[in-house]
């Protein structure tokens, strides 16, 4: 996966362009190594070399995109795409202008390489040693990145990097269990066994009875990780376009109907490096944009499609306009005293299947997951069994919400349908009073 | 595609057995929004996936580089780490968990469309989106043509050799409605099947477009839906996934046997369950069934080379086997089906469904309705979620109608109902005839670490189920 193959099949293509013609390239390949493990066991090992390029050739306002796979094989490479530019050729001459079309951009160069050299080996074996003698189970996640693009006005961006997970659940004998994430770009033994260390401990907390609640309105805390997983599984919340479209659960928000609580700051936070600040057409976002600060609605995300279809400025929002590296923002509650501030009430670890029940009202429903918990009087009294919400956004993130902890932890991406994922979610632990249970 | 047995002998690797699987597809994605043609989407994916088994592991690598230089590195890499992970093995397989099939299949498709002819389709779906705006109530149309051509191969050095064509269509109708602030979106549910551009028929597509932009726009002006116990008539295009969340998933084999404990969950079936377990009311009959043709996850073989056989899942009720293939029924020692499926060429298969069919019953809707004293109706699934072991639902869709006194009267908004699976499908108190049943099914069911995406179908009729809990939107 080097760079050098890269630019010049990308050369190669953009010289092929007739007058009128435009080209956006942008690729996306990976060398990965998954490994499935269950009772700390190994029960599938997969390594994946993958790259796609796709093409997004423009001519007279109209165009269209193909994507075809990308082996860093220049020769092979530039035959197949000079046959994709062909195709492209044909196949535009049949579509209609588009009136929303989004013209490559000249965002300069961008060049970022964090690629780090990993023992994968190693990695498995510590792994394996560490999980042992434990109900282990989850994936190890490790190798190289690259995101790049190129376009016929001088647009050059390269984003290179190592990234390594470990996604993993210790199961007691009680069938409850507790979750753990070890996440990032350098591999450390000795961090990875203090949250293991960390996590067995909790394991034992987990091995007392089962407690069933009744459904109601419960005082609850959600973990940093709950919290991410809220971030991470809601579509469509801050987007420009679906607000357009009526499906946007922040319309109330930003139509001054609902208002969120003082103790809510959301953005997109680009300045950590995790993630390539471009989108897939090379537009390069603010390094940080405020989407609620202090409860107050500052901006949705909006492509520059959406900004041509609605007349409105863009911010350079991916074409799904969904947040790729959130984050919000620290407050007031020690995050070492989670428990004393929960004072009575429900602990959430972590949350499971996550849905709009209704979207017009924001409301959502899921699962609490992995190891939650009874607390009276800042103390754990039991593990629960997993319970059912249905909530609204503006009585949680608004009316409900006591504050945030003052750490705010980072979740890497470990998303893999079709090809690894970046990003990150930056969240803090959230207090909530009222907050619904319904099954 | 390319010679998957030449590249076999080229290989020069020591291993127990050794599979390749290679997958090339194209999937085009062609819509509309308000009138205006998107950016047309093609997708062209191609790529090898070598397996070797060394000493009872198995692993694998996938390469996107099918020259045979590619491939040969990428068996080296799956011999080295089936090597390095050998003392931790979970369980020591042979190559009968490989079968040597041979065969080939194909989607049957009345008419292919020729890229050269492809305008008709962009022209069908700008006119579509335009004929859902029936008047300036509909905010938002939205058209989505998927067309997908994929073509499989797998040869193994045990004597598979597979080949298998499918062409896959789906079409996506969505109309919103604003009328006063009242805000409701419809669609047509997003049918999906095998076979070809006879899909895409005009006429049918054009009535649809108005009855859904009618329906967004009565929805919008409807009353919300009543909250309190019902029985709920559920029609195919919401029960499918009630099917595939409350019954597909908890029978997967590798989700009994703990493997997807860390990510898709676990399932609250035991081993102990098959043969015994009364899952649902004595209506209950539900089918793996690979044989259905125009269904969407119609095949021959698995991705391991197993043959594809019609079973009974639940037989009156009684759980009979799970969704599991020859790994996992090896592991596990329970009966299962042949489902051992990957998404692509990049992945390892999992156990998965595949047409998981609920079998009709003899009621015509007509008869299930007016069985009903107080009841809602339901179409068109909107919101799921269900909790790690396949428990605890809840699901909103887009269509309720009371049903008062054996009638249907009122339409009501945002209709959701909730429930336990068990204690649900043990309310099955009517099963619709064939005349109701419909064959839906999904592109997107996701499980498994690395995550995969597969391509399901279901196959249901409409079902009456007694005293389930309903709520309207917004209301906890």
């Amino acid at each position: 996966m080097n760079l050098k193959s890269w630019e010049t099949v990308a050369s190669n293509l953009l010289n092929e362009l007739k007058e009128g013609e435009s080209l956006s390239l942008s690729l996306g390949a990976e060398d990965s190594l998954f490994m499935r493990m269950t009772q700390a066991k190994v029960r599938q090992v997969t390594q994946i070399e993958q790259g796609k390029v796709t093409l997004h050739f423009f001519k007279n306002n109209r165009n269209l995109k193909v994507a075809l796979p990308f082996t860093f094989n220049t020769q092979r490479d530039t035959k197949a795409a000079q046959e994709a530019i062909l195709s492209c050729r044909n196949a535009v001459q049949i579509l209609p202008e588009d009136p929303f079309i989004q013209l490559p951009v000249q965002e300069g160069q961008f060049h970022q390489e964090a690629s780090v050299l990993m023992d994968r080996d190693h990695l498995m074996k510590t792994c394996l040693e560490q999980a042992k003698g434990v109900d282990f189970v989850g994936l190890l996640t490790a190798g190289e990145i690259v995101r790049a693009n190129r376009n016929s006005a001088g647009l050059n961006q390269w984003f290179k990097t190592s990234t390594f997970s470990v996604d993993f659940s210790l199961y007691a004998q009680n069938n409850q269990a507790t979750k753990g994430l070890y996440g990032g770009r350098h591999w450390h033994d000795h961090e990875f066994q203090a949250i293991m260390k960390k996590k067995l401990a909790q394991l034992e907390q987990l091995s007392k009875p089962i407690m069933t609640l009744k459904k109601a309105k419960y005082r609850t805390y959600f973990s940093p990780s709950a919290v991410a997983t809220l971030m991470s599984s809601l579509w469509g919340f801050a987007s420009r376009d679906a607000y357009q479209r009526g499906q946007c659960a922040f319309k109330k928000l930003v139509d001054g109907d609902k208002h969120l609580s003082p103790h809510f700051s959301l953005r997109e936070n680009f300045t950590g490096g995790e993630t390539p600040p471009f989108n897939e057409m090379g537009e390069m976002p603010p390094e940080i944009l405020a989407i609620v600060e202090n409860g107050h609605f500052k901006n949705l995300l909006c492509s520059t499609r959406s900004a041509k279809e609605y007349n409105l400025p863009s911010n350079f929002a991916s074409s799904r306009e969904g947040l790729r590296s959130p984050e919000i923002l620290a407050g007031h509650i020690a995050a070492e005293k989670e428990l004393e501030t929960l004072g009575t009430g429900i602990y959430v670890s972590d949350l499971h299947y996550l849905n709009w029940s209704d979207v017009q009202q924001g409301s959502i429903t899921g699962m609490t997951r992995f190891g939650c918990f009874w607390v009276e009087k800042g103390q754990i009294v039991a593990p629960i069994k997993d319970l059912r919400f249905d909530e609204t956004l503006y009585h949680f993130w608004g009316t409900g919400l006591e504050g945030f902890t003052n750490k705010i932890e980072n979740f890497p991406s470990t998303g893999t349908y079709y090809h690894r994922s970046l990003g990150i979610v930056k969240a803090p632990g959230m207090l909530v009073n009222d907050f619904t249970f319904v099954l | 595609m390319v010679d998957l047995n030449s590249l076999l002998s080229s290989l020069n690797i020591k291993a127990d057995w050794v599979g390749l699987r290679s997958v090339k597809e194209q999937v085009t994605a062609r819509s509309a929004r308000n009138g205006i043609l998107e950016p047309l989407e093609v997708d062209n994916d191609f790529g090898v996936m070598v397996e070797v088994l060394i000493d009872g592991q198995f692993a694998y690598a996938g390469t996107c580089d099918v020259s045979g230089e590619g491939v040969r590195e990428a068996a080296r890499k799956a011999c080295a780490q089936a090597k390095a992970i050998g003392d931790y093995k979970l369980f020591a397989f042979s190559e009968s968990v490989r079968p040597p099939s041979k065969g080939v299949y194909q989607s049957f498709a009345h008419k292919l469309i020729e890229s050269s002819q492809q305008q008709s389709l962009n022209d069908l779906a700008i006119e579509l989106s335009q004929l859902l705006k029936v008047n300036d109530q509909i905010i938002n149309t939205e058209v989505s043509f998927i067309s997908i051509e994929q073509e499989m191969a797998f040869v193994s050095s045990n004597g598979a050799n597979i080949t298998q064509k499918f062409h896959q269509r789906g079409i996506q109708l969505l109309a919103t409605a604003d009328v006063k602030g009242s805000v409701q979106t419809r669609t047509n549910g997003f049918p999906v099947a095998q076979g070809g551009d006879e899909f895409y028929d005009a006429d049918p597509l054009r009535l649809q477009a108005h009855r859904i932009a009618q329906e967004a726009i009565e929805l919008a002006k409807s009353e919300e839906c009543p909250t309190g116990m019902f029985d709920l008539l559920l029609m195919p295009d919401q029960l499918y996934l009630q099917i595939h969340e409350s019954i597909g998933h908890p029978l997967e084999l590798d989700r009994i046997l703990g493997d997807e404990r860390n990510y898709a969950g676990w399932s609250f079936i035991k081993p102990e369950d098959f043969g015994q377990l009364q899952y649902g009311s004595k209506l209950l009959n539900v089918t793996f069934d690979p044989t259905v043709p125009g269904e969407l996850a119609s095949y021959h073989y698995d991705d391991t080379g197993a043959p594809a056989l019609r079973h009974h899942l639940i037989k009156d009720g009684i759980l009979q086997r799970g969704l599991g293939g020859v790994e996992s029924q090896m592991r596990s020692k329970l009966p299962g089906v042949s489902s051992a499926r990957s998404t692509s060429w990049n992945r390892a298969p999992i156990d998965r469904m595949a047409n998981l069919n609920l079998e009709p019953g003899s009621s015509t809707l007509a008869e299930m309705i007016s069985a009903t004293e107080r009841g809602i109706l339901m179409k068109t699934n909107k919101s799921w979620s269900i909790d790690d072991y396949r428990n605890k639902f809840q699901f909103g869709c887009e269509y309720g109608q009371l049903i008062e006194k054996g009638q249907l009267t009122r339409l009501v908004k945002n209709p959701n109902y909730r429930g336990i699976t068990s204690s649900f499908w043990h309310g099955l108190k009517m099963v619709g005839d064939t005349s109701n049943t419909e064959v839906w099914g999904s592109f997107y069911c996701g499980k498994g670490e690395p995550n995969q995406a597969i391509r399901v179908g279901h196959a249901t009729p409409a079902c009456l189920f007694t005293n389930v809990e309903v709520f309207g939107g917004g209301a906890s």
